[in-house]
């Protein structure tokens, strides 16, 4: 919004080339406000200028106002993306499927049925997250939101102390200051208990993030949980899973960090009535997350794969993990 | 052929076909592919008298420029729909690109509300589809494609004037807003109101009038919804994918073409447009983007 104090600008104050001026001011545009607001096409025809001139015009008038676009140019975002280092989920297939890790600045969901590991992969990425520079890591913090209960600190200690052997042996690293302690340290766990919190915590997040900006890393673990078993109302629930996507992808993008969601399992029924499974909370939320996995395994062969069903920029395939200690 | 049509046949003045003839525009195809920067750079005429003039030439004839297989017109609104993960961000890049390399006009404004576009895809397309080795033509292409993240659909409302103002500086020939779906949905949720459809409303025929005045093509893509049959058993409930935004939103777009999977297969079907008839095609998308593969001749979609 104009204050009254720039829409009374002169136009001759801006570096606008003379013959237009004067052009402009036969037409009667002496001021900012008088511009401010018309389109190329009705500047062009009152003031008898070019189009293309009409539109410099309007640029340079509009832009110290704020009214302008803030675009960035493919080349600049090939340049910004080459630059992002994804977080390695130390599963080499997995990190092959998704061309290097979780992508940094986009949102990855990971779904799978109880018990196939979407926990432990995200405990993982907490601590892969910070693992240093030298070791190909992001040296980066990262938020758990956590609404089933399920972070378990044993386990993390587990893994750091695996992740830091393997850094130690295969990086020769001595990192005194690389260690468990350090690590749960850089990690900052909510517990939502009901879904208003977590959507409280969510839109808080982006406060959060401001004291905190070394965090590479976001988690929920897991979204469906709640949207299940507290909200009845469709229209309710649609209404705040499209408000968490739009914020979650919003501080995703800005900030470039990771976000990483976890889904449930729903069975869907097709024409012939057979039921397939598929990640729950429905085809609208499907559009937010721009990558999407889904964890299987098969407990007799203890077989587990991963399967990436979505991605703006990699083919879809699937890869064989294992879960270890 | 119109391609061929003179300009003298549609009946405007002497004055104005010998004015454009000197710089060679002769026939309604050299009029038509120019877009009126350029034509008022040559013919020194002004906005209303082009506008004036194009009316007379549209009028005579629908305004052709099927540019894509499948019918992206310039001067419309032409939707992408379909569910997730079936490609409509991928199409869009590719239309993307191949504006950016090849288009007359070839400035493009991606307006991306979902965090999806992803430049280094856009590398692989230009390698693999068009198999551009030359880093220097592939800079200057992405150099001209201009990204643009709002934060929600009223600043999109807002900002219309600074739309009109890139599109005239950049020479912007194609308009991509992936996706609208996103967009209207982060304000207003999934079920509609009157204020959303008055949004949607206004939006839309914004966008046709900067579409005609500019000739640009406008691509928008959507998201599905459920929409479940009801029946005497609950048991025979069928659910069918149909583009979300509701059936007002149908009336504003122009064009539809909508991606699902049927049989395993991917398939794009052209569910609206005033020029083609309907057809379905299967696609698959490789690493130069979607590879539309041959037309299916079945009737019905599934």
């Amino acid at each position: 919004m104009s204050t009254s104090i720039t829409n009374s600008r002169p136009i001759c104050t801006y570096p606008i080339p003379v013959s237009i001026q004067s052009k402009l001011s036969k037409a009667g545009f002496l001021t900012t406000g008088s511009v401010v607001n018309l389109r190329p096409s009705e500047l062009s025809s009152s003031a008898e200028i070019s189009l293309e001139d009409a539109a410099d015009v309007l640029d340079l008038v509009r832009k110290p106002n704020g009214l302008f676009l803030e675009t960035k140019t493919a080349l600049e975002i090939l340049r910004e993306e080459q630059g992002n280092c994804p977080i390695v989920t130390m599963s080499q297939n997995i990190d092959n499927l998704l061309n290097g890790g979780v992508p940094l600045s986009k949102v990855t969901e990971i779904s799978g049925i109880a018990g196939v590991g979407k926990t432990q992969l995200c405990l993982q990425l907490c601590v892969t997250v910070q693992m240093p520079e030298e070791c190909g890591g992001l040296k980066g913090h990262a938020v758990f939101i956590d609404t089933e209960g399920s972070f378990n600190a044993s386990r993390l200690q587990d893994m750091s102390q695996a992740c830091i052997k393997h850094c130690r042996n295969s990086m020769n690293l001595a990192a005194e200051n690389w260690n468990f302690a350090s690590i749960t340290e850089n990690i900052f766990v909510f517990r939502c208990k009901e879904v208003t919190e977590l959507l409280s915590c969510v839109m808080i997040l982006k406060e959060f993030l401001k004291t905190h900006d070394q965090v590479k890393l976001i988690v929920i673990d897991s979204l469906a949980f709640h949207f299940r078993h507290d909200m009845e109302n469709a229209a309710l629930r649609s209404r705040v899973l499209h408000k968490i996507a739009a914020e979650l992808v919003r501080i995703a993008v800005e900030l470039k960090l990771a976000v990483v969601v976890t889904n449930q399992m729903t069975t869907k029924f097709d024409s012939k009535g057979q039921g397939h499974l598929t990640p729950a909370l429905g085809t609208s939320w499907g559009h937010a997350p721009t990558f999407r996995i889904i964890l299987d395994w098969d407990p007799s062969r203890n077989f587990r794969w991963a399967t990436l069903i979505k991605s703006s920029s990699l083919p879809p395939g699937s890869a064989p993990y294992q879960v270890r200690p | 052929m119109t391609n061929n049509l003179k300009l003298k046949a549609i009946g405007l003045s002497t004055v104005i076909t010998d004015k454009l003839a000197n710089h060679s525009i002769i026939t309604v195809q050299d009029y038509l592919t120019l877009n009126f920067i350029e034509l008022q750079r040559k013919t020194g005429l002004t906005y209303q008298k082009l506008s004036s003039i194009s009316e007379d030439v549209n009028k005579f004839i629908t305004p052709l420029g099927i540019s894509f297989q499948g019918g992206i017109t310039c001067g419309h609104i032409t939707e992408f729909s379909g569910a997730p993960g079936l490609g409509k961000t991928q199409l869009c890049l590719q239309l993307a690109f191949s504006n950016a390399l090849h288009g007359k006009v070839n400035g493009v404004l991606y307006i991306d509300s979902e965090g999806a576009f992803s430049a280094s895809r856009l590398l692989d397309i230009a390698i693999h589809k068009y198999g551009i080795a030359i880093e220097q033509k592939i800079k200057s292409s992405l150099n001209r494609i201009h990204l643009w993240r709002p934060c929600s659909l009223k600043e999109i409302v807002d900002k219309l004037i600074s739309i009109e103002v890139l599109v005239v500086k950049e020479h912007i020939g194609l308009l991509i807003i992936d996706s609208m779906g996103s967009i209207v949905r982060r304000d207003f949720g999934a079920e509609k109101n009157i204020e959303r459809g008055a949004q949607m409303c206004s939006l839309s025929s914004s966008l046709k009038r900067i579409a005609h005045d500019f000739n640009l093509a406008v691509v928008v893509t959507n998201h599905v919804t459920a929409k479940v049959e009801s029946s005497s058993t609950r048991i025979d409930c069928k659910s069918t994918s149909i583009p979300a935004l509701g059936p007002s939103w149908s009336h504003w777009i122009n064009s539809r073409l909508h991606l699902f999977m049927a049989q395993n297969k991917r398939r794009l079907m052209v569910s609206k447009s005033p020029e083609i008839p309907e057809l379905i095609v299967d696609y698959c998308i490789s690493k130069g983007g979607l590879d539309i593969q041959r037309e299916t001749c079945s009737s019905s979609p599934y």
